[in-house]
């Protein structure tokens, strides 16, 4: 059975703790890349990449830490350094359907007011979508979107007040809508 | 205040102190414009809790679902003195990882083609479910995982006499995301504890085999058809399935890898050192550069043991020009040998999960860490000089021109089926098999992981018709071979009365092996027979679980809009399906529930028969829905409820085998899926 230990090398409390991390977090991790990326394969990716990275840095993780922030934190690192790097390659479908895939077909039977939200949050620079994001669908305080972008937390609130603006000005939804 | 401060004030609004409050709102009151942005922000805030919650999808995963498995079941654990050889397990299960990884040679697809991408519809089960109307069920959300449930399958302990085997896929998808590519390297590795044999069979990727749901075809498309169709496991699953089906080979994981993913491996390793039989000169090889990704590049290998970096193993193992596609897996077979040798040996590695973690992105894999770990130890037995090896050549596949002019191979299975059973043994036989309900089964759940229908394991279980939705875990369930009805032979019955009895005929019954029925098929009572295909009685869940009387709605109550909005979040367990008249929806205890759509609260409370706390919502234009397993409830019956207003939050009250959400749309007292009715 000494085969077993060799899973043990991180040590039983990280690994529970991780457990425990993912089983509360996943969900609530993988909506928000959607959502900040438009893309839900994508997403599911970053997500994965996230819980990852989450691994291996739990270990240095002081206890008293805002888990939740510190996960949002990692996720939206790893989505922002996946989407410049896109940009940086000038990312080219092979294919004409493969342009968006994610905004055609995923998001095709939710209603047109979501995809105008998420059509407008994507015009949303990442420093105004992210906490907007983050405060609006995920529930996050400001407190703990300070701790995400390691900023003040006045500075949150005034790129909450700032995206919120202009989300206002941009968002046009493609039929009357409320 | 001016009015810019309090905007900023606005758009935080659900954190203010009660001092912060009062000099807004004396403002607000003042202030028409900043009333309108109020209710402009106040808007957006909806508008964003009215999202879609994409219900998060863990398709297996290589590396989190490993971690979660070890968590719920729990591997023995040696006496923590125990000792061991240093890193000896590590070392093992590299060789295995290797094993694994080092089959991923790939080929050169034609670059005007390129590789397909599956549409990521196929990966959404809910956020647009594009199918759920037509075909009543989710697409994609068979292949649902849910984190820290029960994984599809576990393989028996390290110590059990089972035979393992592995499906191998490798995919080229440089430049490219996701796994729906065509799988142009295909090997099937299989190992037997007992005997410690192992054997290697390599398919051709031109190799024309029946595919479920998509006919005849090239046996590589199966991992991109399976995405695009939706195909219960995804893309993999259907490849497993169309080579089970024409093998006769029972598959129980898959490891699909790209090219990262093989390089990088060899590189872990340190390279390989593979012995080449013979020397290689490619002046083809593609050498993709951004100005021209037709470019070629010169490869040679010199006849004798050679040293192979990733990169160098890689060359070895895609380059196809001057030999053919069979020299090129006897290649690849060489390389996987190397690599178990090499990891056998090797005292490179001292942490697992950094390997593991580094082939994160590029390995996809059905098998958990701790599978893994039992098949190292399997690896560890297995000398690569014992392992039996085939690659299908002619004459065992003939090409073939198709009426399209596609070239591919047939396969010559009077020739095929002797070496199957040379290398893999003789095909399991057909026969039910018991489960016990662990936490987080339901029927569906169940039924997905033997490839079943939900309707055939409820067939076979009459104990649970009444009720298939409230299982209790430890319960035991019959699981039959294959769809159909499993059938206990009473006086009286015959081939042919079964048959008619269950809508089948009479051929197939007798025609399943699992049977073993032989002219002229007399039945024994008490026999258990398998027949195929077989029908009975639907089970309507709707009728098993009568609603309440309903009253008349209390003056004022709310009329709901029609459209329903998402209960909760979480991940999707359980499909909409004959046994079960909602959905179900797995979280953790406390998640909270919201009302689909304004109504009033027809009922809310304990039932007796499994439901656990639940709150029913009359909408008032011949839509309820129902909220069941409730760990709480914020709304009394009388009540009346705005669409999306919490009305409990998420629990396992009554009888249910996890947290979750039992969701149901009736509309004037019919079950509907409710996938069909949510954005």
């Amino acid at each position: 059975m000494d085969r077993i230990l060799a899973l043990e090398v991180a040590g039983t409390d990280v690994d529970a703790l991780f457990v425990r991390l993912f089983r509360d977090y996943h969900g609530d991790i993988h909506a928000y890349l959607c959502r900040l990326t438009g893309d839900v394969q994508l997403a599911e990716d970053l997500a994965q990449d996230t819980f990852v990275k989450a691994y291996r840095a739990l270990g240095r993780l002081p206890a008293s830490a805002n888990r939740r922030a510190w996960l949002y934190r990692i996720a939206t690192n790893t989505a922002l350094d996946h989407l410049r790097r896109r940009r940086l390659i000038s990312w080219l479908p092979l294919f004409e359907d493969d342009r968006h895939p994610a905004a055609d077909t995923s998001f095709q039977d939710a209603s047109l007011e979501s995809v105008a939200v998420q059509r407008t949050l994507a015009r949303l620079v990442p420093r105004y979508r992210v906490p907007l994001l983050l405060f609006a669908c995920q529930g996050l305080s400001t407190a703990e979107i300070a701790r995400v972008l390691r900023i003040s937390p006045g500075a949150v609130k005034t790129r909450l007040f700032r995206a919120r603006e202009k989300f206002r000005r941009l968002y046009a939804p493609e039929e009357g809508d409320g | 205040m001016s009015c810019k401060q309090v905007r900023r004030m606005l758009s935080y609004r659900r954190e203010w102190t009660r001092g912060e409050a009062a000099r807004a709102e004396e403002h607000l009151a003042a202030c028409p414009s900043c009333q309108l942005v109020a209710r402009q922000y106040e808007l957006m805030d909806r508008r964003f809790d009215r999202l879609p919650v994409p219900i998060a999808m863990v398709v297996a995963p290589p590396v989190i679902p490993a971690a979660l498995s070890r968590r719920s079941a729990p591997a023995p654990r040696p006496a923590a003195a125990s000792p061991r050889p240093a890193g000896r397990g590590v070392l093992v299960l590299i060789a295995l990882a290797l094993v694994v990884v080092a089959a991923t040679v790939l080929s050169v697809s034609p670059p005007q083609l390129g590789p397909a991408r599956e549409p990521t519809s196929a990966h959404v089960p809910v956020v647009g479910i594009t199918d759920a109307r037509s075909t009543g069920e989710a697409p994609g959300a068979a292949w649902l995982r849910v984190p820290g449930e029960p994984e599809h399958f576990s393989f028996p302990p390290a110590s059990s006499d089972r035979r393992i085997t592995v499906l191998l896929l490798g995919i080229d998808r440089r430049g490219g995301s996701g796994w729906g590519y065509r799988t142009d390297t295909i090997v099937v590795v299989s190992a037997d504890p007992e005997t410690g044999a192992a054997a290697m069979l390599s398919i051709p990727r031109d190799l024309q085999v029946p595919i479920p749901r998509v006919g005849d075809n090239r046996i590589n498309v199966a991992n991109v058809y399976g995405y695009t169709h939706g195909y219960p496991g995804g893309g993999p699953a259907l490849a497993i399935d169309a080579i089970e089906a024409s093998f006769g080979i029972d598959i129980d994981a898959y490891v699909v890898v790209d090219f990262d993913g093989f390089v990088e491996a060899i590189d872990a390793l340190g390279g390989i050192e593979v012995d080449v039989p013979q020397a290689l000169d490619d002046p083809f090889y593609p050498d993709p550069r951004p100005d021209d990704p037709h470019a070629h590049t010169t490869v040679h290998f010199d006849a004798g043991a050679q040293q192979m970096d990733g990169e160098r193993a890689l060359q070895y193992a895609r380059s196809r020009m001057s030999t053919s596609d069979a020299d090129r897996a006897e290649r690849q077979q060489l390389i996987l040998l190397a690599a178990l040798e090499k990891a056998r040996s090797s005292r490179v590695f001292r942490t697992l999960p950094d390997l593991v973690f580094r082939l994160a992105g590029s390995v996809h894999t059905d098998l958990t860490l701790a599978e893994l770990v039992n098949l190292a130890a399997l690896a560890a037995q297995i000398d690569p000089s014992d392992v039996e090896r085939q690659v299908l050549r002619e004459p065992l596949v003939t090409p073939h021109r198709r009426e399209n002019g596609a070239a591919v191979l047939l396969p010559q299975w009077d020739l095929i089926d002797p070496v199957i059973e040379e290398l893999f043994g003789p095909v399991p036989a057909l026969h039910a098999v018991d489960h016990t309900v662990a936490p987080g089964d339901n029927v569906w759940s169940i039924a997905q992981r033997y490839w079943l229908q939900p309707e055939t394991i409820v067939w076979a279980n009459p104990e649970i018709q009444s009720a298939p939705d409230l299982l209790v875990v430890g319960q035991k369930l019959i699981i039959p071979p294959v769809d159909g009805v499993w059938h206990t032979v009473v006086e009286g019955d015959t081939v042919s009365s079964l048959a008619a009895e269950f809508e089948t005929t009479a051929a197939k019954i007798v025609g399943f092996e699992g049977n073993d029925l032989e002219e002229p098929y007399i039945l024994r009572m008490g026999q258990q027979i398998m027949i195929p295909d077989g029908k009975k009685e639907s089970v309507v869940a709707g009728h098993r679980y009568p609603m309440p009387e309903l009253g008349a709605a209390p003056a004022g109550a709310p009329t709901g809009s029609g459209r329903f909005s998402w209960p909760s979040t979480g991940v999707l367990s359980q499909a909409f399906w004959s046994g079960h008249s909602g959905i179900d929806i797995s979280g953790r205890t406390g998640v909270p529930i919201r009302a689909a759509d304004a109504g009033y609260v027809s009922l809310a409370g304990r039932d007796t028969w499994g439901y656990g706390l639940q709150v029913v919502v009359d909408h008032g234009n011949g839509y309820v829905t129902r909220y069941a397993h409730l760990d709480t409830m914020l709304v009394r019956a009388g009540d009346s409820v705005t669409k999306g207003q919490q009305i409990g939050t998420m629990g396992s009250t009554g009888r249910a085998t996890s947290v979750h959400l039992h969701f149901e749309v009736m509309e004037n007292g019919v079950p509907r899926n409710p996938l069909g009715y949510l954005p």
